[in-house]
Protein backbone atom coordinates (compact mmCIF):
# COMPACT_ATOMS: atom_id res chain seq x y z
CA UNK A 1 0.00 0.00 0.00
CA UNK A 2 1.24 3.50 -1.10
CA UNK A 3 0.12 6.35 0.72
CA UNK A 4 -1.50 9.44 -1.45
CA UNK A 5 0.65 11.75 0.26
CA UNK A 6 3.81 9.80 -0.26
CA UNK A 7 6.39 11.69 -3.51
CA UNK A 8 7.23 8.75 -5.48
CA UNK A 9 9.49 9.82 -8.62
CA UNK A 10 8.01 8.24 -12.10
CA UNK A 11 11.27 5.92 -12.38
CA UNK A 12 11.28 4.21 -9.10
CA UNK A 13 10.37 0.67 -9.92
CA UNK A 14 8.47 -0.40 -6.53
CA UNK A 15 7.29 -4.30 -6.10
CA UNK A 16 4.03 -4.43 -6.07
CA UNK A 17 3.87 -5.69 -2.13
CA UNK A 18 5.69 -2.50 -0.76
CA UNK A 19 4.11 -0.28 1.80
CA UNK A 20 4.70 3.24 1.90
CA UNK A 21 3.44 5.63 4.68
CA UNK A 22 2.51 9.43 4.25
CA UNK A 23 4.67 11.95 3.20
CA UNK A 24 7.27 9.58 2.97
CA UNK A 25 9.96 10.64 -0.76
CA UNK A 26 11.56 8.36 -2.86
CA UNK A 27 13.53 9.82 -5.72
CA UNK A 28 14.80 8.89 -9.03
CA UNK A 29 15.79 5.51 -10.04
CA UNK A 30 15.75 3.98 -7.14
CA UNK A 31 14.16 0.19 -6.83
CA UNK A 32 12.89 -1.29 -3.81
CA UNK A 33 12.09 -5.24 -3.07
CA UNK A 34 9.40 -7.48 -1.81
CA UNK A 35 7.86 -6.83 1.48
CA UNK A 36 10.25 -3.19 2.11
CA UNK A 37 8.15 -1.02 4.71
CA UNK A 38 8.98 2.84 4.34
CA UNK A 39 7.19 4.27 7.72
CA UNK A 40 6.15 7.73 7.11
CA UNK A 41 8.40 10.81 6.51
CA UNK A 42 11.40 8.54 5.49
CA UNK A 43 13.70 9.31 2.16
CA UNK A 44 15.10 7.64 -0.41
CA UNK A 45 16.96 9.95 -2.26
CA UNK A 46 18.43 8.79 -5.31
CA UNK A 47 20.11 5.78 -7.04
CA UNK A 48 19.30 2.71 -4.63
CA UNK A 49 18.58 -0.26 -4.74
CA UNK A 50 16.36 -2.27 -2.21
CA UNK A 51 16.46 -5.80 -1.92
CA UNK A 52 13.82 -7.64 0.04
CA UNK A 53 11.71 -7.24 3.39
CA UNK A 54 13.98 -4.28 4.59
CA UNK A 55 12.45 -1.84 7.30
CA UNK A 56 12.75 2.07 6.97
CA UNK A 57 11.69 4.11 10.31
CA UNK A 58 10.66 7.32 10.19
CA UNK A 59 13.58 10.44 9.17
CA UNK A 60 15.81 7.53 8.03
CA UNK A 61 17.62 8.88 4.98
CA UNK A 62 18.94 6.89 2.32
CA UNK A 63 20.91 7.29 -0.63
CA UNK A 64 21.90 10.95 0.12
CA UNK A 65 25.12 12.57 -1.35
CA UNK A 66 28.24 12.05 0.08
CA UNK A 67 29.31 14.13 2.55
CA UNK A 68 32.78 14.68 0.37
CA UNK A 69 34.21 17.95 -0.15
CA UNK A 70 35.32 16.33 -3.31
CA UNK A 71 31.92 15.01 -5.05
CA UNK A 72 30.62 17.30 -7.63
CA UNK A 73 27.19 15.79 -8.35
CA UNK A 74 28.61 12.80 -10.21
CA UNK A 75 26.14 9.59 -10.29
CA UNK A 76 27.00 7.73 -7.86
CA UNK A 77 24.75 4.62 -6.14
CA UNK A 78 23.99 2.63 -3.14
CA UNK A 79 23.25 -0.71 -3.08
CA UNK A 80 21.79 -2.60 0.20
CA UNK A 81 20.64 -6.19 0.61
CA UNK A 82 17.40 -7.53 2.18
CA UNK A 83 15.63 -7.72 6.18
CA UNK A 84 17.57 -4.72 7.19
CA UNK A 85 16.62 -2.47 9.94
CA UNK A 86 16.85 1.41 9.81
CA UNK A 87 15.92 3.14 12.44
CA UNK A 88 14.71 6.89 13.07
CA UNK A 89 17.34 9.29 11.69
CA UNK A 90 20.19 6.90 10.00
CA UNK A 91 21.80 7.50 7.34
CA UNK A 92 23.23 5.89 4.26
CA UNK A 93 25.26 7.78 1.88
CA UNK A 94 25.96 7.25 -1.76
CA UNK A 95 29.22 6.79 -2.54
CA UNK A 96 31.99 8.95 -4.41
CA UNK A 97 33.74 8.53 -7.31
CA UNK A 98 37.22 7.74 -5.70
CA UNK A 99 36.61 3.89 -5.58
CA UNK A 100 33.82 1.84 -7.49
CA UNK A 101 31.26 4.33 -7.26
CA UNK A 102 28.67 2.01 -5.26
CA UNK A 103 27.92 1.74 -1.50
CA UNK A 104 26.98 -1.59 -0.52
CA UNK A 105 25.23 -3.09 2.66
CA UNK A 106 24.68 -6.47 3.45
CA UNK A 107 21.81 -8.35 4.47
CA UNK A 108 19.94 -8.79 8.22
CA UNK A 109 22.01 -5.15 9.54
CA UNK A 110 19.91 -2.99 12.27
CA UNK A 111 20.99 0.42 12.42
CA UNK A 112 19.85 2.04 15.10
CA UNK A 113 18.66 5.45 15.52
CA UNK A 114 21.00 8.23 14.60
CA UNK A 115 23.33 5.37 13.23
CA UNK A 116 25.36 6.50 9.89
CA UNK A 117 27.09 4.75 7.27
CA UNK A 118 29.08 6.88 4.90
CA UNK A 119 30.25 6.95 1.35
CA UNK A 120 31.86 4.17 -0.26
CA UNK A 121 31.41 2.08 2.40
CA UNK A 122 31.28 -1.99 1.98
CA UNK A 123 29.21 -3.53 5.47
CA UNK A 124 28.15 -7.18 4.87
CA UNK A 125 25.24 -9.17 7.33
CA UNK A 126 24.30 -9.37 10.92
CA UNK A 127 26.03 -6.06 11.64
CA UNK A 128 24.65 -3.87 14.26
CA UNK A 129 25.96 -1.10 14.73
CA UNK A 130 24.18 1.02 18.21
CA UNK A 131 23.01 4.51 18.12
CA UNK A 132 24.67 7.59 17.03
CA UNK A 133 27.37 4.65 15.64
CA UNK A 134 29.06 6.43 12.93
CA UNK A 135 31.45 4.50 10.10
CA UNK A 136 33.77 6.91 8.25
CA UNK A 137 33.96 6.84 4.07
CA UNK A 138 35.37 3.55 2.54
CA UNK A 139 34.94 1.59 5.84
CA UNK A 140 35.06 -2.42 5.71
CA UNK A 141 32.66 -3.94 7.92
CA UNK A 142 32.89 -7.54 7.56
CA UNK A 143 29.64 -9.79 9.36
CA UNK A 144 28.21 -10.38 12.99
CA UNK A 145 30.00 -7.21 13.90
CA UNK A 146 28.68 -5.05 17.37
CA UNK A 147 29.56 -1.42 16.88
CA UNK A 148 28.41 -0.12 20.29
CA UNK A 149 26.64 3.47 20.87
CA UNK A 150 28.86 6.49 20.20
CA UNK A 151 31.42 4.50 18.15
CA UNK A 152 33.25 6.22 15.37
CA UNK A 153 35.16 4.12 12.68
CA UNK A 154 38.14 6.42 10.74
CA UNK A 155 37.97 6.24 7.41
CA UNK A 156 39.56 3.84 5.21
CA UNK A 157 39.15 1.34 8.40
CA UNK A 158 38.32 -2.04 8.38
CA UNK A 159 37.28 -4.17 11.06
CA UNK A 160 36.87 -8.07 10.75
CA UNK A 161 34.01 -10.62 11.57
CA UNK A 162 32.65 -11.36 14.65
CA UNK A 163 34.43 -8.30 16.70
CA UNK A 164 32.99 -5.98 19.08
CA UNK A 165 33.46 -2.39 19.32
CA UNK A 166 32.95 -1.12 22.99
CA UNK A 167 30.85 1.99 23.64
CA UNK A 168 32.63 5.10 22.22
CA UNK A 169 35.35 3.53 20.54
CA UNK A 170 37.05 5.65 18.31
CA UNK A 171 38.95 2.89 15.79
CA UNK A 172 41.48 4.31 13.87
CA UNK A 173 43.72 0.97 12.57
CA UNK A 174 41.59 -2.59 11.72
CA UNK A 175 40.45 -4.58 14.53
CA UNK A 176 41.08 -7.91 13.98
CA UNK A 177 38.10 -10.42 13.68
CA UNK A 178 36.96 -12.28 16.68
CA UNK A 179 38.30 -9.24 19.64
CA UNK A 180 36.67 -7.10 21.46
CA UNK A 181 38.35 -3.57 21.10
CA UNK A 182 38.05 0.24 23.05
CA UNK A 183 39.28 2.99 24.12
CA UNK A 184 37.94 2.98 27.56
CA UNK A 185 41.36 3.32 29.55
CA UNK A 186 42.88 5.22 26.77
CA UNK A 187 42.43 7.18 24.48
CA UNK A 188 43.94 5.18 21.50
CA UNK A 189 41.83 1.87 21.83
CA UNK A 190 43.31 -1.56 22.33
CA UNK A 191 41.91 -4.94 22.44
CA UNK A 192 40.57 -6.04 25.45
CA UNK A 193 40.19 -9.78 24.71
CA UNK A 194 38.28 -12.26 22.78
CA UNK A 195 34.76 -11.95 22.21
CA UNK A 196 33.85 -14.96 23.59
CA UNK A 197 30.29 -14.17 24.16
CA UNK A 198 29.52 -13.29 20.53
CA UNK A 199 32.14 -16.41 19.46
CA UNK A 200 29.63 -18.89 21.23
CA UNK A 201 26.13 -16.91 20.26
CA UNK A 202 27.20 -17.26 16.72
CA UNK A 203 28.09 -21.21 17.26
CA UNK A 204 32.00 -21.70 17.42
CA UNK A 205 32.98 -24.43 19.20
CA UNK A 206 34.28 -24.96 22.66
CA UNK A 207 37.59 -26.02 20.64
CA UNK A 208 37.52 -23.29 18.59
CA UNK A 209 37.12 -20.84 21.19
CA UNK A 210 39.86 -22.74 23.15
CA UNK A 211 42.01 -22.68 20.20
CA UNK A 212 41.23 -18.85 19.63
CA UNK A 213 42.46 -17.84 22.75
CA UNK A 214 45.87 -19.79 22.55
CA UNK A 215 46.30 -17.60 19.95
CA UNK A 216 44.91 -14.64 21.18
CA UNK A 217 48.03 -14.78 24.20
CA UNK A 218 50.32 -15.90 21.33
CA UNK A 219 49.24 -12.19 19.59
CA UNK A 220 48.36 -9.87 22.77
CA UNK A 221 49.28 -11.10 25.32
CA UNK A 222 53.25 -12.35 25.14
CA UNK A 223 54.73 -8.80 23.89
CA UNK A 224 56.16 -10.48 20.92
CA UNK A 225 57.35 -8.93 18.07
CA UNK A 226 54.59 -9.01 15.23
CA UNK A 227 56.58 -11.04 12.55
CA UNK A 228 57.35 -13.54 15.73
CA UNK A 229 53.40 -14.21 16.15
CA UNK A 230 52.88 -14.18 12.81
CA UNK A 231 55.36 -17.39 12.23
CA UNK A 232 54.00 -18.89 15.81
CA UNK A 233 50.34 -18.35 14.54
CA UNK A 234 51.11 -19.97 11.44
CA UNK A 235 51.98 -23.08 12.98
CA UNK A 236 48.33 -22.89 14.66
CA UNK A 237 47.02 -22.82 11.26
CA UNK A 238 45.83 -26.41 10.53
CA UNK A 239 44.38 -27.29 13.54
CA UNK A 240 42.85 -23.43 14.09
CA UNK A 241 41.01 -22.18 11.36
CA UNK A 242 40.36 -18.78 12.29
CA UNK A 243 44.11 -18.06 12.96
CA UNK A 244 44.52 -18.39 9.06
CA UNK A 245 41.38 -15.49 9.12
CA UNK A 246 43.63 -13.71 11.20
CA UNK A 247 47.22 -14.38 8.76
CA UNK A 248 45.00 -12.84 5.67
CA UNK A 249 43.11 -9.94 7.13
CA UNK A 250 46.90 -8.43 8.68
CA UNK A 251 48.05 -9.71 4.74
CA UNK A 252 45.55 -7.06 3.43
CA UNK A 253 45.61 -4.50 6.24
CA UNK A 254 46.66 -1.22 5.21
CA UNK A 255 46.45 0.94 8.17
CA UNK A 256 48.12 -1.77 10.74
CA UNK A 257 45.71 -2.94 13.05
CA UNK A 258 44.76 -2.34 17.24
CA UNK A 259 46.80 -4.43 18.77
CA UNK B 1 -6.76 22.65 16.13
CA UNK B 2 -5.69 19.79 14.24
CA UNK B 3 -3.78 21.02 11.31
CA UNK B 4 -5.65 19.61 7.43
CA UNK B 5 -2.01 18.10 6.54
CA UNK B 6 -1.62 16.04 9.69
CA UNK B 7 -3.13 12.49 10.06
CA UNK B 8 -4.73 11.34 12.92
CA UNK B 9 -6.30 7.83 13.34
CA UNK B 10 -9.77 7.39 14.01
CA UNK B 11 -9.20 5.24 17.07
CA UNK B 12 -6.83 8.10 18.56
CA UNK B 13 -8.02 9.83 21.40
CA UNK B 14 -7.42 13.06 20.96
CA UNK B 15 -8.93 15.90 23.85
CA UNK B 16 -9.78 19.59 23.71
CA UNK B 17 -6.93 22.04 23.13
CA UNK B 18 -4.38 20.02 21.69
CA UNK B 19 -2.67 21.57 18.81
CA UNK B 20 -0.86 19.22 15.71
CA UNK B 21 0.86 20.85 13.54
CA UNK B 22 1.43 20.21 9.60
CA UNK B 23 2.39 16.65 8.26
CA UNK B 24 2.60 15.32 12.12
CA UNK B 25 1.14 11.27 11.97
CA UNK B 26 -0.91 10.45 14.98
CA UNK B 27 -1.24 6.47 14.99
CA UNK B 28 -3.84 4.39 16.06
CA UNK B 29 -4.39 3.50 20.45
CA UNK B 30 -2.40 7.00 21.08
CA UNK B 31 -3.83 8.83 24.10
CA UNK B 32 -2.97 12.76 23.85
CA UNK B 33 -4.07 14.83 26.51
CA UNK B 34 -4.95 18.34 26.99
CA UNK B 35 -3.09 21.36 26.37
CA UNK B 36 -0.39 18.95 24.50
CA UNK B 37 1.02 21.04 21.51
CA UNK B 38 2.66 18.87 18.37
CA UNK B 39 4.43 20.28 16.27
CA UNK B 40 4.99 19.89 12.19
CA UNK B 41 6.15 16.44 11.23
CA UNK B 42 6.01 14.50 14.41
CA UNK B 43 5.45 11.04 14.19
CA UNK B 44 3.51 8.65 17.10
CA UNK B 45 3.01 5.29 17.13
CA UNK B 46 0.59 3.73 18.97
CA UNK B 47 -0.42 2.24 22.09
CA UNK B 48 1.41 5.07 23.82
CA UNK B 49 -0.63 7.53 26.36
CA UNK B 50 0.37 11.02 26.40
CA UNK B 51 -0.39 13.37 29.55
CA UNK B 52 -1.17 16.97 29.42
CA UNK B 53 0.64 19.99 28.48
CA UNK B 54 3.24 18.12 26.83
CA UNK B 55 5.35 20.32 24.01
CA UNK B 56 7.01 17.72 21.27
CA UNK B 57 9.09 19.56 18.34
CA UNK B 58 9.52 18.53 15.08
CA UNK B 59 10.72 15.38 13.71
CA UNK B 60 10.14 13.76 16.99
CA UNK B 61 9.59 9.44 16.42
CA UNK B 62 7.41 8.51 20.06
CA UNK B 63 6.21 5.47 20.77
CA UNK B 64 8.02 3.03 18.12
CA UNK B 65 8.39 -0.18 17.96
CA UNK B 66 11.81 -0.62 20.67
CA UNK B 67 15.48 -1.94 19.06
CA UNK B 68 15.80 -5.06 19.90
CA UNK B 69 16.35 -7.82 18.26
CA UNK B 70 13.96 -10.00 20.08
CA UNK B 71 11.11 -7.95 19.32
CA UNK B 72 8.49 -9.22 17.22
CA UNK B 73 5.39 -6.94 17.02
CA UNK B 74 3.87 -7.62 20.07
CA UNK B 75 1.75 -5.55 21.55
CA UNK B 76 3.63 -3.05 24.01
CA UNK B 77 3.19 0.38 25.49
CA UNK B 78 4.44 4.13 26.04
CA UNK B 79 3.47 6.72 29.02
CA UNK B 80 4.37 10.04 29.11
CA UNK B 81 2.81 12.14 32.04
CA UNK B 82 2.64 15.98 31.73
CA UNK B 83 4.31 19.18 30.51
CA UNK B 84 7.29 17.40 29.37
CA UNK B 85 9.34 19.02 26.58
CA UNK B 86 10.42 16.77 23.91
CA UNK B 87 12.58 18.82 21.64
CA UNK B 88 13.62 18.19 17.71
CA UNK B 89 14.26 14.33 16.59
CA UNK B 90 14.03 12.67 20.12
CA UNK B 91 13.45 8.76 19.87
CA UNK B 92 11.04 7.16 22.72
CA UNK B 93 10.83 3.54 22.29
CA UNK B 94 7.52 1.44 23.86
CA UNK B 95 7.99 -1.85 25.79
CA UNK B 96 9.36 -5.08 24.76
CA UNK B 97 7.28 -8.60 26.55
CA UNK B 98 10.87 -9.97 27.86
CA UNK B 99 10.63 -6.87 30.60
CA UNK B 100 7.93 -4.92 31.68
CA UNK B 101 5.75 -4.21 28.57
CA UNK B 102 5.66 -0.65 29.07
CA UNK B 103 8.50 2.03 29.17
CA UNK B 104 7.19 5.09 31.34
CA UNK B 105 8.11 8.93 31.58
CA UNK B 106 6.67 10.95 34.23
CA UNK B 107 6.37 14.72 34.36
CA UNK B 108 8.58 18.32 33.97
CA UNK B 109 11.35 16.30 32.24
CA UNK B 110 13.36 18.06 29.45
CA UNK B 111 14.62 15.97 26.11
CA UNK B 112 17.06 17.94 24.13
CA UNK B 113 17.76 17.50 20.46
CA UNK B 114 18.55 14.15 19.36
CA UNK B 115 17.97 12.15 22.95
CA UNK B 116 17.21 8.72 22.75
CA UNK B 117 14.96 6.39 25.65
CA UNK B 118 14.89 2.89 24.68
CA UNK B 119 12.31 0.41 25.45
CA UNK B 120 11.39 -0.26 29.10
CA UNK B 121 12.83 2.27 30.45
CA UNK B 122 11.54 4.36 33.75
CA UNK B 123 12.10 8.06 33.89
CA UNK B 124 10.62 9.94 36.78
CA UNK B 125 9.86 13.53 37.02
CA UNK B 126 11.89 17.03 36.45
CA UNK B 127 14.84 15.50 34.66
CA UNK B 128 17.00 17.22 32.29
CA UNK B 129 18.68 15.21 29.11
CA UNK B 130 20.86 17.52 27.08
CA UNK B 131 21.19 16.86 23.43
CA UNK B 132 22.57 13.70 22.23
CA UNK B 133 21.93 11.54 25.65
CA UNK B 134 21.40 8.10 24.84
CA UNK B 135 19.53 5.94 27.01
CA UNK B 136 19.76 1.62 26.49
CA UNK B 137 17.17 -0.39 27.29
CA UNK B 138 15.60 -1.66 31.18
CA UNK B 139 17.02 1.87 32.46
CA UNK B 140 15.51 3.21 35.68
CA UNK B 141 16.29 6.98 36.23
CA UNK B 142 14.65 8.73 39.11
CA UNK B 143 14.00 12.42 40.04
CA UNK B 144 15.65 15.50 39.03
CA UNK B 145 18.79 13.70 37.40
CA UNK B 146 20.71 15.93 35.00
CA UNK B 147 22.43 14.32 32.09
CA UNK B 148 25.13 16.19 30.02
CA UNK B 149 25.75 16.36 26.24
CA UNK B 150 26.45 13.31 24.77
CA UNK B 151 26.09 10.83 27.81
CA UNK B 152 25.43 7.67 27.41
CA UNK B 153 23.63 4.73 29.97
CA UNK B 154 24.33 0.80 29.80
CA UNK B 155 21.47 -1.10 29.56
CA UNK B 156 20.05 -2.26 33.14
CA UNK B 157 21.24 0.49 34.82
CA UNK B 158 19.64 2.96 37.61
CA UNK B 159 20.31 5.93 37.86
CA UNK B 160 19.58 7.98 41.51
CA UNK B 161 17.82 10.97 42.46
CA UNK B 162 19.27 14.63 42.20
CA UNK B 163 22.58 13.51 40.21
CA UNK B 164 24.41 15.70 37.48
CA UNK B 165 25.96 13.30 35.10
CA UNK B 166 28.60 15.91 33.71
CA UNK B 167 29.14 15.77 29.37
CA UNK B 168 30.05 12.83 27.46
CA UNK B 169 30.18 9.99 30.20
CA UNK B 170 29.17 6.70 29.94
CA UNK B 171 27.07 4.92 32.56
CA UNK B 172 28.10 1.47 32.76
CA UNK B 173 26.86 0.74 36.90
CA UNK B 174 24.20 2.35 39.14
CA UNK B 175 25.15 6.26 40.11
CA UNK B 176 23.45 6.55 43.56
CA UNK B 177 21.68 9.64 44.56
CA UNK B 178 22.96 13.11 45.51
CA UNK B 179 26.21 12.51 43.31
CA UNK B 180 28.36 14.27 40.43
CA UNK B 181 29.76 12.04 37.75
CA UNK B 182 32.38 12.85 35.63
CA UNK B 183 35.37 11.34 33.26
CA UNK B 184 33.97 10.54 29.88
CA UNK B 185 34.22 7.30 29.09
CA UNK B 186 35.44 6.36 32.17
CA UNK B 187 33.43 7.70 34.35
CA UNK B 188 34.52 8.38 38.48
CA UNK B 189 32.49 10.26 41.27
CA UNK B 190 33.87 13.46 41.73
CA UNK B 191 31.52 14.77 44.86
CA UNK B 192 28.14 15.57 45.93
CA UNK B 193 26.24 17.99 43.61
CA UNK B 194 25.94 20.35 45.96
CA UNK B 195 24.68 23.25 43.84
CA UNK B 196 22.17 20.94 42.75
CA UNK B 197 20.58 19.97 46.19
CA UNK B 198 20.88 23.49 47.58
CA UNK B 199 18.72 24.99 44.64
CA UNK B 200 16.02 22.19 45.16
CA UNK B 201 16.12 23.68 48.93
CA UNK B 202 17.92 20.69 50.58
CA UNK B 203 18.74 21.86 54.16
CA UNK B 204 22.14 22.43 55.45
CA UNK B 205 21.86 19.66 57.85
CA UNK B 206 20.81 17.61 55.20
CA UNK B 207 23.89 18.44 53.44
CA UNK B 208 25.96 17.55 56.18
CA UNK B 209 24.82 14.51 56.64
CA UNK B 210 25.13 13.54 52.90
CA UNK B 211 28.78 15.01 53.09
CA UNK B 212 29.58 12.32 56.28
CA UNK B 213 27.71 9.50 54.11
CA UNK B 214 29.80 10.58 50.71
CA UNK B 215 33.01 10.04 53.18
CA UNK B 216 32.13 6.14 54.44
CA UNK B 217 31.14 5.23 50.85
CA UNK B 218 34.33 6.72 48.86
CA UNK B 219 36.49 7.84 51.04
CA UNK B 220 37.15 4.45 53.41
CA UNK B 221 37.70 1.79 51.07
CA UNK B 222 34.99 -0.14 52.35
CA UNK B 223 33.26 -2.49 50.14
CA UNK B 224 29.35 -1.47 48.91
CA UNK B 225 27.79 -3.35 51.80
CA UNK B 226 30.02 -2.50 54.69
CA UNK B 227 29.04 0.91 53.76
CA UNK B 228 25.74 0.17 54.18
CA UNK B 229 26.22 -1.15 57.39
CA UNK B 230 27.90 2.05 58.58
CA UNK B 231 25.21 4.27 56.88
CA UNK B 232 22.99 2.35 59.00
CA UNK B 233 24.60 3.05 62.06
CA UNK B 234 24.32 6.33 61.51
CA UNK B 235 22.87 8.38 63.99
CA UNK B 236 21.08 10.85 61.87
CA UNK B 237 17.25 10.77 61.17
CA UNK B 238 18.34 12.33 57.17
CA UNK B 239 15.97 10.82 55.11
CA UNK B 240 18.34 11.15 52.50
CA UNK B 241 21.22 9.13 53.78
CA UNK B 242 18.40 6.19 54.59
CA UNK B 243 17.92 6.49 50.50
CA UNK B 244 21.67 6.45 49.77
CA UNK B 245 21.79 3.32 51.86
CA UNK B 246 18.89 1.92 50.56
CA UNK B 247 19.93 2.71 47.09
CA UNK B 248 23.30 0.80 47.41
CA UNK B 249 21.56 -1.74 48.87
CA UNK B 250 19.21 -3.05 46.24
CA UNK B 251 21.60 -1.97 43.66
CA UNK B 252 22.44 -4.82 41.01
CA UNK B 253 25.30 -3.80 39.06
CA UNK B 254 27.49 -1.99 41.61
CA UNK B 255 27.87 1.78 41.76
CA UNK B 256 30.33 3.98 39.92
CA UNK B 257 33.31 4.85 42.31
Amino acid sequence: MIHQSAAIDPSARIHPNVEIGFNAFIGPNVEIGDGCKIFPNAVIFQNTKLGKNNQLHPFAVLGGDPQDIGYKGEPTFLEIGDNNIFREGSTINRATTKADGVTRVGNNNYLMAYAHIAHDCVVGNNNILVNYSCLGGHVILENSITISAYCAVHQFTRIGSYSFLVHATIAEKDVLPYVIAGSRAKSTATVHGLNIRGLARNGFSKDAIKNLREAYKVMFMRNLALEQALSELAAMQSYCPEVGAWLEFIKASKRGFIR
Amino acid sequence: MIDKTAIVHPSAKIAEGVEIGPYSIIGADVEIGEGTWVGPHVVIKGPTKIGKENKIYQFASIGDDPQDKKYKGERTFLEIGDRNSIRECVTIHRGTIQDQLITKIGNDNLFMAYVHVAHDCVIGNGCVFANSVAIAGHVKIADFVIMSGMCGVHQFCQVGAYSFISNASIILKDVPPYVMITGGASPTVCGLNVEGLKRHGFSPASLQSLRKAYKIIYRQGLRAVEAVEVLRSMETDCIEVKALADFLEQSERGIIR
